[in-house]
């Protein structure tokens, strides 16, 4: 199983081809909305305490990875500044089929808002 | 207080998200002695600074990166970081 995260402040660029044998790949992108707490905004501030969440991140997959027969698991969030329409966050799952990807791709996210320390810091005006 | 004692044996504490703001500076440093806990770290910081008390219940700590808890021991250079509930994705 072929794990990769990271914590970027630039764009999050496109995936990438697959991992030989992906029969299933999913993709889930976290997008900055133009609203935060009933405010319009122009961009949502994240902060990070990047090497804790860099390695928490790759533990959860690496847990998951345990649990479901993945091939591949990559994990980018965006910390700083991230406009409105942008992505703060891509998670790519990939397996021979669907089941495990999609569970994956779920199980990470719900941990991700427990366990990784990463925060909000309020829209940009 | 700026720091807590800056000394040759302290421990590093960070402060992040609602910590930060509550203590109004990102990190301090505590003087370490034997036999302290990560428990008595906090409880350094948390009387230096009065802003975490109303968020002591909803807290987490960590240890040089991991998760850990109040009674775990605390050696000299360890970074503790004080992680209010994150919000990342």
């Amino acid at each position: 199983m072929e794990i990769e995260v990271a914590i970027t402040e630039g764009p999050i660029g496109a995936a990438c081809a697959c991992a030989r044998g992906a029969g299933a790949r999913v993709e889930f992108t976290g997008v900055v909305r133009g609203e935060e707490g009933g405010s319009a905004i122009s961009a949502l501030r994240y902060e990070a305490y990047r090497p804790m969440a860099e390695n928490q991140m790759r533990k959860i997959l690496e847990g998951l990875g345990r649990e479901h027969p993945i091939l591949r698991a990559r994990v980018i969030h965006r910390i700083g500044e991230v406009p409105v329409g942008d992505a703060a966050i891509h998670v790519l799952v990939e397996s021979g089929h669907r089941a495990e990807a999609f569970a994956v791709a779920a199980a990470f996210m719900d941990r991700l808002k427990r366990d990784v320390p990463i925060w909000k810091r309020g829209g940009v005006p | 207080m700026a720091d807590v004692g800056r000394g040759p044996l302290a421990v590093r504490v960070l402060f992040f998200g609602a910590a930060k703001d509550a203590c109004g500076r990102e990190g301090a440093e505590v003087p370490w002695c034997a036999g302290m806990r990560l428990g008595d770290v906090l409880g350094a910081v948390a009387a230096a600074y009065s802003g975490l008390g109303p968020l002591r219940g909803h807290i987490r700590l960590a240890r040089n990166g991991e998760f850990a808890s109040l009674d775990d021991p605390v050696s000299a250079g360890d970074e503790v970081a004080v992680i209010p509930p994150v919000s990342g994705g």
